[in-house]
């Protein structure tokens, strides 16, 4: 495994880290991982990293890079809305890695708001192969209200819980008012998304989607996909995991290598 | 010692952009990821400044800080080259192979890379949090810079590391089942902290142990705490010039803050940005 800096995009300021294998490749494929909201390339608790070092141990060229504005790389001097920035920043990605690993198809990952720049690309640029979001879009359903309900009724810890902030032993904190709101993230409506998920699977994409219960609020069991869907979306082409002990950053060692473990194992099969 | 207010934002708040080169470099046996920020070439200065994060848990917390930070010296004419240590950030290696003695050499190869980067003799160093221990045991060491930044540096070992256990519980009981809230043995906040770091960490103590001859050095927080208030007084006796600044900005461990959100500095950075361009003394 090799790995170098890049500097890459129309104004040349996008900021990446090319991991590459030492082994010759099996096909022309690479895999892209943006950055997720403020926090830059290196993902949270250097997830990315370790997840571009076994990748590229699996002979599969990793570009892991901040979108434009964001961590190290500039914003783009022309203006453009988010999403349209996000998306050209991919496209530029996809360049660097015909231009430099002869990629022609690529694999996108992408975690919380890093959702949005890879689901946009997947479902509009038809080099995407393949897609992977973790805690991404999710809808409820009537399966995810009555499993939320029964759940909460019969778990001791939430009644412990419950009680303590209620009775005064625990003070309630209120986090998340330090930073101010400054990404607005513009989520597809479930018709919108029932749509792209859709096109993307005629297409041939393949999808895997996985959540951690950092989002068990909204999405509480894998069946979920199909209920806020609908059963037209079934394909052998999606793979829904649920890693309900991970929090929503993986801070856990033990639950990072997990995820790792399934990324690298999902890539390998969409590589063969 | 001198105490001096909040500054308010001067000219140096207005940043342009300037070229950045991300770059690794060799440390030891190892290869360390570091960004150089060229200076902006009208107010060009001939030295450099090399800024040294936190330790692995409150990394990412101050990433944007540290970006804001170089920006901002390199717009005043200073190179910049802020690095990841081994095994952290996009450095190579792995999380549970750090040792602080790897780490304080990291920071002088830093320096030397800076040095023969830029073409330059004359560097100072930013150390924040356990970035300050690491500077100065690099400069104890033999590093030699021009001055030293030291923000919100880490004093003593054993209340770093209670700190870091108090906002790990912190976190824990922000999460909710079926979330695994148990503490994880031999992991901090993220990271793996085996028995063998946390006794090294533990074991910091700038009070007593060595620290090198330094000429000037600022000492910058949010708030001082008294161990921070008996490092500037032990500074002061081994005959630095020592400048203090208390200056009003986010810090990691604000009430009500969760151990994991970016502190979004400003007012420090312009602090530091005016004393080592020689706008402040």
């Amino acid at each position: 495994m090799k790995e170098r800096a890049v500097t890459f995009g129309a104004h040349g300021g996008l900021v990446g880290i090319l991991t590459e294998p030492e082994r010759e490749r099996t096909a022309p494929i690479a895999v892209i991982v943006s950055n997720i909201g403020m926090h830059h390339r290196v993902g949270p608790f250097r997830l990315y990293v370790e997840l571009a070092r076994r990748l590229a141990d699996s002979s599969v060229p990793v570009l892991r890079f901040d979108l434009a504005g964001m961590g190290d790389s500039e914003p783009r001097h022309e203006s453009a809305s988010p999403s349209e920035s996000a998306l050209r920043d991919m496209e530029d990605a996809m360049q660097l890695l015909t231009d430099t690993v002869g990629a022609e198809k690529f694999i996108l990952i992408g975690l919380c708001s890093g959702v949005d720049s890879s689901h946009a690309a997947a479902v509009r640029d038809t080099r995407v192969l393949a897609a992977a979001f973790i805690d991404g879009y999710s809808y409820p359903s009537l399966g995810f209200y009555i499993r939320r309900f029964r759940g909460s009724l019969l778990q001791p810890a939430r009644w412990k819980r419950f009680l303590r902030r209620h009775l005064g032993s625990e003070k309630q904190v209120e986090v998340g008012d330090a930073l101010p709101q400054v990404f607005v993230r513009d989520h597809p409506t479930r018709d919108q998304f029932r749509q792209d998920v859709l096109s993307m699977t005629r297409r041939g994409v393949r999808l895997l989607f996985v959540f951690s219960g950092g989002v068990f609020y909204r999405f509480n069991s894998p069946r979920q996909f199909v209920e806020m869907l609908g059963s037209r979306v079934r394909s052998d082409r999606i793979e829904v995991d649920a890693m309900y002990t991970a929090d929503h950053v993986f801070t856990s060692v033990a639950k990072r290598d997990a995820l790792v473990e399934r990324l690298d194992r999902w890539v390998r099969k969409v590589v063969a | 010692m001198s105490s001096e207010p909040v500054p308010r934002a001067t000219d140096v708040d207005d940043v342009k952009s300037v070229e950045i080169v991300p770059r690794f470099f060799a440390s030891r046996d190892s290869q360390l990821f570091g960004v150089y920020h060229a200076p902006d070439g009208a107010l060009l200065k001939n030295e450099g400044v090399v800024l040294c994060y936190p330790g692995p848990q409150e990394y990412a917390q101050v990433h944007w800080a540290f970006q804001k930070l170089a920006r901002m010296l390199s717009a005043a004419g200073l190179h910049v080259l802020r690095f990841d240590y081994a095994g952290t950030g996009d450095s190579c290696g792995e999380s549970s192979d750090a040792t602080l003695a790897a780490w304080a050499e990291d920071v002088s190869a830093a320096v030397a890379e800076l040095r023969d980067l830029a073409g330059i003799r004359r560097i100072s160093v930013v150390g924040m949090r356990l970035g300050s221990v690491l500077a100065l045991r690099a400069i104890a060491q033999g590093l030699k810079v021009k001055s030293a930044v030291l923000w919100d540096p880490i004093v003593v070992g054993g209340d770093y590391v209670r700190s870091l256990d108090a906002a790990e519980d912190f976190r824990l009981r922000l999460l909710f089942a079926p979330e695994s809230t148990s503490r994880v043995a031999g992991e901090l906040m993220g990271y793996p902290f085996p028995d063998r770091i946390r006794k090294e960490t533990e074991s910091i103590d700038l009070l007593h142990e060595p620290i090198g001859r330094l000429e000037r050095v600022m000492v910058i927080g949010a708030r001082f705490d008294t161990a921070q208030i008996a490092l500037q007084r032990r500074l002061e006796a081994e005959g630095s010039l020592v400048s203090t600044a208390r200056v009003g900005d986010p810090s990691l461990y604000d009430d009500g803050r969760h151990p994991r959100d970016m502190i979004l500095s400003h007012n420090i950075p312009v602090a530091i940005t005016e004393y080592l361009s020689g706008r402040r003394a």
